[in-house]
Order: C-alpha cells, then sequence, then structure tokens
C-alpha cells in the first residue's frame, strides 16, 4: 500500500518546487513594485500579509517590508527594522551604489540574530510563511529574510497523558524551537546534534532529528535518514504521521516507535543510543528504535527507589497480562474447563450465570465492546461531561446490567479489572494495542478454550520476536538475549549500577560513567 | 539494506545451545516416564535415560564436528564435496522427508493430546489444522525468529516442569525408588531405545549448524545443550516415580501429565494444573515442529535452489497434514512414532558414518 | 489481499462450525459425590450396581446467590441414582433423568456399599472408569460403607449444605486421630489395584442422622475384594506400625488408673529377616514421643522413676495393640495389609521374587512369619500442671 502511495506522487514532485506559471516569475527583479507584486500573486493578496513601503532616511532608497501578522512579531519588527532604517541612530553613511548599500544594510544597520538572503521568490514566500520579514529594496534583485518569527505559543505545562508524581514536571510544546531548546537544557553535550528535514510538500515543516553523535550507532541514524527520505506526504499534522511513514511493519498492532511528551524521557532515550525525532507543531516527540521493553517502562522507574521501580515494573507486566488475558481466561475456563476453577468458586459462578440468557463469549464480547465505548466517549468530551459519563458507565455496567440479568456480576469484575489493568500501562500505544488483541484472545478462546488461547500466545508471540524497529528487533533484549540489558528490564538495577548503555543498542561507546569509559 | 549486527539471518552458537533442548524437549517426555517404567524395575529407568543420554550427547557432538568442519557451507554443499551431488541430494531428500514425517507426527499427536485434556468433543482434524497453520505461520516468517522464539519459550517450558516437580515434593516417595539394580540386561536396553528415540533431534545439528557464523566453539555449545534434555528428563522421570510407583507410572498413558494432575497450587486457586501445564507445553511442542518443518523446508530449499520458501511450504503442508491424519488409532500412531524415531536415529547415524568415512578416505576435511 | 481474504474465510469457518466443546458453566451439573449399591440379588456373577450421583444446585447454596433464590428451604443438591451393568453406561443414561450434563470434574468422594466391595473382582471393575476417565481427579478420595452408600448421599447435616462435602470435610480432619486411617485418594487406589498387595480403605456408617467414620474396610490384593473390617483398637495397631502419626492419644492403665498418652510424632522402622524364607523374622520398632494429656490418678508426674514406669507401660501398651492387630492379620485373614509385602520387595527383590505366589495364598508365608514388636515411648511433657487434684481429695 504504502509503495503505491509513494509512486503516485514522486513522478508530479520530484523536487518539491512550487511549479512555475506564466503570470509571474520565481525571480527577484530590480523593481520594487513587480516584486511586490509577484508576491501578491503568489499569495493571492491575504488579509493577513502587511507590506509596508518607506523609503531608507537619508536617501532615495525605496524599500518594503512584508510579513504576515500573527506569524511575526510586530514589535519587533518596528523595533528592529523599520526604526532602524528610518532613524538612524549612529552617522552611517547611506551609499547610493545599490550593491553597497547591501552591504550596509546587511552588516550595519539590520539588528537582527538571524538574517539571509534570498534570491527567488520561493525564497521570499517560505521565508515569510514561516514568521519571517523579508526587506525589498528597490534596484537589488535580492531580499533580506529577517527571523522574527514570533507566533503565540503555549507555556510550558505538565504533560497531561504522562503526569509522574516525582520528576520533572515541564512537558514539550507544539513549537518547536522550545522543544529543542527543552532537551538541550537537558543534555549540554557538544556531541548532540539537531538536524533538520523538511517534511510535508505543502506544509513544509520542519523536523528535527536528534541524537548523540558519538552515541549513536551510525547505521541506525542512516536508516532512520533514508525513511525520512522516503516520506512524501502534503502536510505531517502530527508526529505520528512521521511514525507511520518510517515503521517497519504497518499491519502490526504494535507501536514501533514510542512518542513522549516528556523531555525527560526523550534526553535518557538519547544517553541509550536512540534519536528523537521532534516535528514542528507536535508535542509528542518520537523516539526511535524502540522495543517490547521500552514499551513497557515509565520514567518514574528511574525516580522512585530501585526497590520500588522494580515492584512497579513487575505490577506492570502483571497489569499487561490481565489486560490481555483476563477474559479470555473467564471464557476458557467458564465454557470449556470448569473443572479448573476451585470448586466453591465454581458453584458461586454457576449460580451468578443462572439466568444469564447468553454463552460467555457474547457476554464478555459485549462487556468489553461496552467499555471501549465508555473509554472513547469519555476520551472525546469535555472533562466536566467526562465524569458524568463514568458515573453513567459505572452504574449501567455495574449495576443495572447484572439487575437486568443480561450479564453475571462475576463478568463485571473481569471487565473491570481488565479495563483497570490496560489503564495501568504506561504507554497509551501500547495499551490500546493490547486491546486490540484481547479482541482476538476472546474469540479464540471461545471457539478453543485455553488451547486457542496457547495458539493466540505463539501467534503473537512467533510476530514479536519477526518484528523491528528501524532494525532492531522489537522483542529484544529477551530475544536476541542481552543478559547484560536484563538488569534494566524488568528489574531494575539501583541507579549506581546503571552504568551501562543497553547493550542491545550497540552503542558506540558502551559505558556511561566517565571513570570507566577511559580503561 | 544493512542491518545490526544480531539481527540477521546469522546464528550465534548460544542459539544452537538453546535450539537442542527446544528441539528435543517435545511431546516424548510426556509419554518416556510409561515406557521407561513398563521395561524396568524400581527406578532403575534412570540408567536406560542416561546411557541414552549419553549416546545422543556423543551422535550430537560428533554429527556437530562434521558439520562445523565446513563453515558457513550448506549440508548440501559439503556433502557434495564428499560423496558427490547426486548422492548428497537423495540424502538430503530423505532429511527433506524425515521432517516431514517429524512434523506431521508431532502435528497429530498434540492434537491427541489436546483432544485428550483439553477439547474432548472437537475432531483431531480440527484441532491439527489449526496447530499447523500456527507453524506455518511462524515457519513462513523468518529463520531468525524461530531461534528467538526457542529462546522466548524454553524459560517457560523449564520453568513449568520446575513447578510440576516441586509441587509434587510432598507426594514424593523415596520408598518407591526401591527395588535398585534388578532390572536384567534386556529390559535396560529396551529402556535405552527408548529414551534414544526420545533424544532424536539431530536434525538441528545438520542443518542449523551450517548456518552459525564461528561454528569452531559449536559442537561443544550442541552438546551442551542436549544436556538439559537428559536432565530435565531424568528429574521428571523420578518424580513420576516418585510419586507414582514403578506399577502406575507404567500404566499411565501420560504420566508426566498425570505428575501435573496431583498438583496442588497454594491457596488453591486453579484446579486441574494439568490442563495449565500441557497448555504451557504447546509452546515446547511447538517449537520442535517449527523447527522440524524448517529444517524439511531448508533442505527443500537447498536441492531446488531458487523456489520461493513461501511456495515450498505451501506444497508440503498437505502432505504434512495427510500424513498425519493417516493413522488411525494410538496403536498404529505408536507404531508410527516409533518407525520415526528409529529412522531418524539410523538415519544420522547411517549418514554420519558414510560422510565421515568418505571424507577421511578422500582426505576431504 | 488475498492473503487476508482466506484467513478471514477460515476463521468464518471456525467461528460458524467451532465451539465444539463450549457449554457454559450453568448449564452443567456437577457431580460433588458418588455412591455405587448392589441393586438386587446376586444371581451367578450377573449383578446390576445402582450408581447415585450427587448433583450440586448451586443456585440454592444459600451463601453464594445473592438474588435469594429460595436459599435455607430448598435443597442444594439433587441426588439422581440409576442402575446398570457398569457406572460410565450409567452416567451417561443419566442424560435422560436430568437436563444438566453431568461433569465429574468437581467429583469429591465416591462411597462404595460393602456389598460391592465384598464381590470378587467387582470392586475394582467398577471403580474402573472413575480412574480412567479424563474427568476425574486424582484426589477423589474412596470410602466403604456398611449398608446402602445412597443413604450417606441424602444426609442432610446442619452445618453443611452438601452431604458430600460434609463427608469430605470429616475425611480431612482425621489427623487428630490414632484411631482413624488416612483417606485414600483415587490416584492411590489405582496404586493400590495395581500392585497385588492388600490394603486398607476407610469405613464410614451411617448411625441414625450421624455419619460414623471409624473401622476400616480389609481388601485382599489378589481380588480386591473386602475381606474384613478393622476396629478402632485395630486401627491403632496398623496405624504405629505404618509410623506416620502426627497427633493421636492412646489411653492406657497404669496401676489401675485411667491415663491418657498423647503422640506428638511416631516413627516406625520395619527390618525383615529374610534368611530362612520359610519362616521371616519381622521386626517392628516404634519409637513415640508426646506427652501425658490427662491423668486419673493422683501421683506427681515429676518423678523420674514414675515416669519411666509410665514409659514402659505405654511401650507395652503399643506392643500389646500391634500384636493385636497382627495376630488378625496374620492368624484371622491371613492378609498382608501392613504392606510388608512391599518392604520385601523393594528392599529384598531377589527373595521376593521367589515367594511372591506364596506370601499370602499359596504356602502362606505371611502367616507363618514372625513378628516381633518393640515399642519405645517418650514422656516429653507432663502438661501445664503436675496433679489436678491432691492425694487427699480422693
Amino acid at each position: 500500500m504504502v509503495k503505491i502511495h509513494n509512486n503516485r506522487f514522486s513522478n508530479q514532485n520530484k523536487k518539491r518546487e512550487q511549479p512555475k506559471e506564466d503570470t509571474f516569475s520565481n525571480i527577484i527583479t530590480n523593481n520594487l513594485e513587480e516584486n511586490l507584486d509577484n508576491l501578491n500573486k503568489l499569495l493571492d493578496k491575504p488579509d493577513d500579509l502587511l507590506i509596508r513601503k518607506f523609503s531608507i532616511r537619508g536617501s532615495e532608497h525605496q524599500c518594503a517590508t512584508v510579513y504576515i501578522d500573527g506569524l511575526a512579531d510586530s514589535n519587533y519588527v518596528r523595533n528592529n527594522i523599520i526604526e532602524n532604517l528610518q532613524i538612524q541612530r549612529g552617522k552611517i553613511q547611506i551609499p547610493q551604489n545599490k550593491e553597497m548599500l547591501f552591504d550596509v544594510l546587511n552588516q550595519e544597520l539590520l539588528s537582527s540574530t538571524t538574517l539571509e538572503t534570498g534570491l527567488t521568490l520561493d525564497d521570499a514566500s517560505n521565508g515569510i510563511l514561516s514568521g519571517n520579514t523579508v526587506l525589498y529594496i528597490d534596484g537589488i534583485d535580492k531580499v533580506f529574510i529577517i527571523g522574527t518569527q514570533g507566533w503565540e505559543k503555549r507555556a510550558i505545562e505538565e504533560p497531561v497523558t504522562e503526569s509522574v508524581i516525582r520528576g520533572p514536571r515541564d512537558g514539550f510544546v507544539e513549537d518547536l524551537r522550545t522543544n529543542m531548546t527543552l532537551i538541550r537544557r537537558y543534555i549540554h553535550d557538544p556531541n548532540l546534534r539537531f538536524k533538520t528535514h523538511q517534511i510535508g510538500r505543502r506544509s513544509k515543516k520542519n523536523l528535527v532529528v536528534t541524537y548523540i553523535a558519538d552515541v549513536i550507532h551510525p547505521d541506525i541514524l542512516k536508516e532512520i535518514n533514508r525513511r525520512l527520505a522516503s516520506i512524501d506526504t502534503d502536510d505531517a499534522p502530527e508526529s505520528s504521521f512521521i511514525e507511520q511513514w518510517i515503521e517497519d511493519d504497518y499491519l502490526s498492532p504494535f507501536p514501533q516507535l514510542i512518542n513522549t511528551e516528556r523531555p525527560d524521557k526523550a534526553s535518557a532515550a538519547l544517553l541509550q543510543g536512540k534519536v528523537v525525532i521532534l516535528l514542528d507543531g507536535s508535542p509528542f516527540v518520537l523516539i526511535a528504535p524502540s522495543t517490547l521493553g521500552t514499551a513497557m517502562q515509565s520514567p518514574e522507574d528511574y525516580y522512585e527507589r530501585w526497590t520500588i521501580g522494580t515492584l512497579l515494573r513487575i505490577l506492570r507486566y502483571l497489569a499487561a497480562f490481565i489486560a490481555i488475558f483476563l477474559p479470555s481466561l473467564y471464557i476458557a475456563l467458564v465454557s470449556f474447563h470448569p473443572g479448573m476453577i476451585p470448586s466453591n468458586l465454581a458453584f458461586s459462578i454457576a449460580a451468578s450465570r443462572e439466568g444469564v440468557p447468553f454463552t460467555p463469549l457474547v457476554e464478555a464480547s459485549l462487556m468489553a465492546i461496552t467499555m471501549e465505548l465508555l473509554r472513547e466517549a469519555g476520551a472525546r468530551l469535555p472533562k466536566t461531561i467526562g465524569q458524568t459519563i463514568g458515573i453513567v458507565g459505572g452504574l449501567v455496567i455495574g449495576d443495572a446490567a447484572v439487575q437486568a440479568g443480561i450479564v453475571s456480576p462475576i463478568m463485571v469484575i473481569v471487565v473491570a479489572l481488565n479495563a483497570i489493568a490496560s489503564f495501568a500501562l504506561p504507554a497509551y500505544s501500547i495499551a490500546i494495542a493490547f486491546r486490540i488483541i484481547l479482541f482476538g484472545f476472546i474469540i479464540l478462546s471461545g471457539i478453543f478454550g485455553l488451547y486457542g488461547i496457547i495458539i493466540g500466545y505463539i501467534m503473537v508471540n512467533i510476530h514479536i520476536v519477526n518484528l523491528k524497529s528501524i532494525g532492531v528487533p522489537f522483542s529484544t533484549p529477551f530475544a536476541p538475549t542481552f543478559f547484560k540489558d536484563w538488569g534494566d528490564l524488568i528489574f531494575r538495577k539501583p541507579v549506581p549500577l546503571l552504568t551501562e548503555r543497553p547493550r542491545y543498542m550497540q552503542p558506540n561507546n558502551k559505558k556511561s560513567t566517565v571513570k570507566e569509559n577511559k580503561e | 539494506m544493512k542491518r545490526f549486527e544480531y539481527a540477521d539471518e546469522k546464528i550465534s552458537d548460544n542459539q544452537i545451545l538453546v535450539a537442542m533442548p527446544s528441539f528435543v524437549i517435545g511431546i516424548g517426555i510426556l509419554y518416556l516416564p510409561r515406557s521407561m517404567a513398563s521395561v524396568t524395575t524400581g527406578s532403575d529407568g534412570w540408567l536406560s535415560l542416561v546411557i541414552g543420554g549419553i549416546i545422543a550427547v556423543i551422535i550430537t557432538w560428533s554429527v556437530a564436528k562434521l558439520s562445523a568442519s565446513f563453515p558457513n557451507q550448506s549440508f548440501i554443499n559439503y556433502s557434495s564435496t564428499i560423496v558427490t551431488k547426486p548422492i548428497a541430494t537423495v540424502i538430503t531428500f530423505l532429511f527433506v522427508i524425515l521432517g516431514i514425517m517429524v512434523t506431521a507426527l508431532q502435528v497429530r499427536q498434540i492434537a491427541d493430546i489436546s483432544k485428550h485434556y483439553l477439547l474432548i468433543e472437537t475432531p483431531v482434524e480440527i484441532i491439527s489444522l489449526v496447530f499447523l497453520l500456527l507453524i506455518l505461520y511462524g515457519v513462513g516468517n523468518s529463520r531468525a525468529g524461530l531461534f528467538r522464539l526457542n529462546t522466548m519459550f524454553l524459560p517457560f517450558v523449564l520453568f513449568i516442569a520446575l513447578v510440576v516437580i516441586v509441587f509434587n515434593i510432598n507426594h514424593f516417595n523415596p520408598d518407591f525408588l526401591m527395588p535398585a539394580f534388578q532390572t536384567g540386561f534386556g529390559g535396560l536396553w529396551e529402556g535405552t531405545k527408548g529414551s534414544i528415540l526420545s533424544y532424536a533431534g539431530f536434525g538441528v545439528v545438520w542443518f542449523y549448524i551450517t548456518l552459525v557464523e564461528r561454528p569452531e566453539k559449536t559442537p561443544k555449545k550442541a552438546a551442551i545443550g542436549m544436556c538439559i534434555p537428559i536432565i530435565l528428563y531424568l528429574v521428571l522421570y523420578l518424580a513420576c516415580i516418585m510419586v507414582f510407583g514403578n506399577s502406575v507410572t507404567a500404566n499411565l498413558q501420560y504420566p508426566t501429565i498425570e505428575l501435573a494432575k496431583i498438583v496442588e497450587i497454594p491457596g488453591g486457586i486453579l484446579e486441574r494444573f494439568e490442563s495449565l501445564f500441557f497448555v504451557i507445553w504447546i509452546m515446547a511442542i511447538f517449537n520442535t515442529t517449527a523447527m522440524a518443518l524448517d529444517i524439511a523446508i531448508l533442505a527443500l530449499h537447498s536441492i531446488f535452489g531458487k523456489t520461493n520458501k513461501i511456495k515450498l511450504l505451501f506444497i508440503v503442508s498437505p502432505i504434512v497434514y495427510i500424513t498425519g491424519m493417516y493413522p488411525q488409532d494410538l496403536m498404529q500412531l505408536s507404531h508410527f512414532s516409533t518407525f520415526i524415531g528409529y529412522s531418524s536415529l539410523i538415519y544420522t547415524v547411517f549418514v554420519y558414518i558414510l560422510l565421515f568415512a568418505t571424507a577421511k578416505i578422500r582426505k576431504v576435511i | 489481499m488475498g492473503n487476508f481474504l482466506r484467513l478471514m474465510s477460515c476463521s468464518c469457518l471456525l467461528i460458524l462450525t467451532g465451539c465444539w466443546d463450549s457449554l457454559p458453566i450453568d448449564e452443567r451439573g456437577f457431580v460433588i459425590g458418588s455412591a455405587i449399591d448392589m441393586a438386587g440379588e446376586i444371581q451367578d456373577k450377573n449383578y446390576d450396581i445402582t450408581v447415585t450421583h450427587q448433583f450440586v444446585v448451586p443456585g440454592n447454596l444459600s451463601n453464594l446467590s445473592q438474588s435469594g433464590g429460595g436459599g435455607g428451604d430448598k435443597k442444594a443438591f439433587q441426588n439422581i441414582s440409576a442402575t446398570g451393568q457398569s457406572p460410565f453406561q450409567i452416567t451417561r443414561n443419566m442424560l435422560s433423568l436430568t437436563d444438566l450434563i453431568p461433569n465429574s470434574e468437581h467429583l469429591k468422594i465416591l462411597i462404595i456399599s460393602d456389598e460391592v466391595a465384598r464381590e470378587p473382582d467387582l470392586f475394582s471393575s467398577v471403580t474402573d472408569s472413575f480412574i480412567r476417565d479424563h474427568e476425574m481427579r486424582r484426589e477423589v478420595k474412596v470410602m466403604i460403607t456398611n449398608g446402602k452408600a445412597k443413604d450417606l448421599l441424602e444426609n442432610e447435616s446442619d452445618t453443611e449444605q452438601l452431604p458430600s462435602r460434609h463427608i469430605n470435610n470429616i475425611m480431612e480432619n482425621n489427623i487428630k486421630s490414632l484411631e482413624l486411617i488416612q483417606s485414600v485418594r483415587v490416584g492411590t487406589l489405582h496404586q493400590y489395584l495395581l500392585n497385588d498387595d492388600s490394603y486398607v480403605l476407610p469405613l464410614i456408617t451411617l448411625s441414625g442422622k450421624d455419619i460414623n467414620y471409624n473401622g476400616a474396610a480389609i481388601f485382599a490384593g489378589k481380588s480386591d475384594q473386602q475381606v474384613g473390617t478393622l476396629s478402632n483398637e485395630e486401627i491403632k495397631g496398623l496405624r504405629l506400625v505404618k509410623g506416620d502419626i502426627t497427633n493421636g492419644m492412646l489411653p492406657f492403665h497404669i496401676d489401675g488408673e485411667l491415663m491418657i498418652y498423647e503422640i506428638n510424632t511416631a516413627n516406625s522402622s520395619i527390618a525383615i529377616n529374610t534368611a530362612n524364607p520359610e519362616k521371616m523374622d519381622i521386626s517392628i520398632t516404634i519409637n513415640t514421643e508426646g506427652f501425658i494429656a490427662e491423668m486419673f490418678g493422683s501421683r506427681s508426674l515429676l518423678d523420674q522413676q514414675y515416669i519411666n514406669k509410665i514409659e514402659k507401660e505405654i511401650s507395652k501398651k503399643i506392643e500389646q495393640t500391634v500384636n493385636n492387630t497382627v495376630k488378625k492379620a496374620q492368624q484371622e485373614l491371613g492378609i498382608d495389609f501392613f504392606n510388608f509385602s512391599s518392604i520385601l520387595r523393594q528392599k529384598h527383590y531377589d527373595v521376593w521374587k521367589k515367594i511372591e505366589k506364596d506370601w499370602e495364598d499359596g504356602e502362606k508365608l505371611f502367616s507363618q512369619s514372625k513378628v516381633n514388636v518393640t515399642a519405645k515411648a517418650i514422656v516429653r511433657d507432663i502438661g501445664a500442671s503436675d496433679k489436678a487434684k491432691d492425694d487427699g481429695m480422693e
């Protein structure tokens, strides 16, 4: 599917350039009016495109600043560009020669931290559309693109999806620069690299690949860059688009890249020799490659003491087990192997099921689907109404359904426990994958009982061992086995002993402590 | 596209160490204590198990040594250099047939036991079809994946065996071990024959060792791997004898599963442990079967060269299914299984002697 | 896409035709106890047996059903009997008598009437299906009853709604008594049936409304038929020989006063001298440890002499008890229910091979062998107080 998709676009747009049209040329000419006219034609005179024409003080040079209201900081434009040109404070001689004027402006007059020159209309329009101000000067066939980006941003807040009890409270925001800053504030390493790619034929979003140059395995970087280069899309509104473009297996229910809102988690991944992908406009950054083990970890495992961290992880694996297997085990035991249930419990289940019209398979599917409906309804609603849904759902599921004799009380317990367990998983993307698998297991156990469950389990395992995340096996370090990495898998070693980067990443320098690196 | 060093199809010798027990541990041990107890007195079966085990280790080691002396050559390649291409092709083809037979047998046996302990009404045809489809899915994916599955499943299998033994300790009656050393030579020989059959897993050494990148240490690793099932079988056998006594063990269809049947989990959260035990054991049987089929496919692939692996699978799987469904009753099945066991053993020894002797004479090694 | 379609059609096929074994738990009838009786008179080896299955009616178990369901008034069980040739056949025939499908996975007890047990070879035949059937657990407790086994399953107790569970609980509480033999599981019975050794099974009787668990039924190993019963006193002897006692009391008389010795642990070791197979020498050594639980006399127990005397008296009592039982086994029945034979097999295999045929039958070597019992009792403790009453009070 992806391949077809690729071809369809790549023929038309090999070079990602605006198709040339006859009405205007892409070249910036000497004529200011013509240039502005061209720009207006290209952008179709939008209301928020502010063009301010004026002459540089003490000379005849006509010039114009162009920027988009809201994207650029208009205070900055006024103070640092227009004011400088209209009210020159120093005694700078404005030359008549256009070439010299350009140099003077470049060197002395324009006090901005970033200043580029553009030669084509595309440069100019791209600059304008990304929040820069373009300065046209009559008689010069070049433009200044002055960094004036200053749009409204969300303040840094605590991540909603990954809150922790103990740990940093900052979270990524939609702004790419802020996000890069956040990572830089965690890692002051000269080897920290940010490589920018542009994504989206039309949206032209910036995407930054972050890694630590002397830690990462070069093959992973190469592979990620290769895959990023293959992305061909109009727009990537969320980093999940990137995830879906570059993941290894698009049929798999498992997320092959982990996303996070937490800079501490991202920087920890960087130090393990992984790559972090930031996309402008998305507060979720991608960590690649990721494995099943990392999907089950939370940064808090490290912030609590090691005993608690370890126990929490064991609890989480238990939660994963319940989230996947509980309803199907219930079906298998109740309708296939009642002998496995302890006698007294078996009698009480039998008593509680008396009068229930459905088979356990139907009962479980019904309840599991209801659970999904409730979850989905609750997620979309405003917080205040969301609580109401919780109460209504709780009452409907917990009480009314039992009273009406549609389901047995034990089934309610099973489904509730199952739902709670799936919410206990640290990553929403893996939790949702488990819930998909859950339904598969419900059907299998409805047909074959325990035999069906084990068949399903082996099937999932076959899938997992063949799954890769950017070339790294998803099932590592379980298999392929890296015993050295098991200290930070289910068991979490005390922090002073966590001296090695994960072996399965084959990092360039293995130890994370300085002393031992020298050896 | 260049991948990670460990992520490709190359196999490390540690994976051979895991593959050996994964291949050997399967259905055999479920009824092995019965066949041991029925021909020996008291607990003398352990002698047979150990003798059989030693023979199995020696064969494994020798074959591995031979294979390892032709690093990174497929079986058909190096046997061709020893005994000309046509003969090598015939030998390989017989291995294919053996692999198919083993797969068919496992597919059938698992269905029979599942029917006995888990699904009484479900037709054998359906149970085995589902299992065969699972095997096809496993083999159809990468071979490295199969080896990873070995490492994922073997700990579960050993753990559940350990649980069965540990929770039976209070049922142990050491008196049942007596009388010792009372079995005649005939009984021991019968037992040894039976035990070697249950250790037969030589396909792994013939075909997988050639995939190992640096096979210097592989023979040793394969031999160590072979020791794991020997120890496991010994412990399970002795547990069966100590719990049931010789006479009952000899009369139980699947003594190891019956051993699981009397396990009482503390707190009584689950009864009838044997269902759970067998369900977990299916993982072990899956590994055995998947590798047997994979070896058959690998061998077939080496004969027919360019044919697609998936295509070969679709050709082979109906044969497997029909062969598996052919035996009508328990006795036929048991004859079938004994026949396959012996042919696999004798054939391995025969091929080894043929290749080794010819190689020595023609000075190929 | 093609793969997907194939997968879909396969799974549709499975879902539509599947669920062969699926049967909701409430549609199964759980058999919790079974009883086997003789039906009618025996006429030259042709007999019918009656099997009674006790089905649980979960809705009427009062502590479980939350919606009431009658609770106290209705019976929580339903006994269904049918007559026929074999238990398995009868169970199948029961399908026409009940709307539930019998499921024996929660079977707890199997009661067999002594009429059935006394018939040669019948006992092993009727228990076969309980051993063979995969649904049966090996933990099912087997017991013999004098009279109709069916009546035991009808007997409701005040504390327990299910008669089978009541009997099952009684059988589990035997650890404190020396007069009860340990319950026998079907798994163990299987072993008994396969070996030709003789064995004992628990015997329960119904007297009025009470279920009495005392006595044991002796089975001959060859024919697997009941050949006798053991009284409480005789069971004591058997259990002392077996030695697996953790708790049990032994009353004895000293100077005409009753005193009760509570055994904490007892070990026994049996050595058989096979030098002369015609008259084997079986020596049993029993070591017990315990304390004085009750005394009727008023002498101080803090007297070493007296304690020694007590210990000697206890040892004598033990030897006497064991000798009684041995006498019954050797003289009266000629049945080796002590399982000396298994010791012979385990420790003197070559001798055993030769005399196997002549142990209980033929030459009756068992009856001819000489049994020596030596007991050594130790009084570890005399309880919290020395005397409960003084000399003068008498």
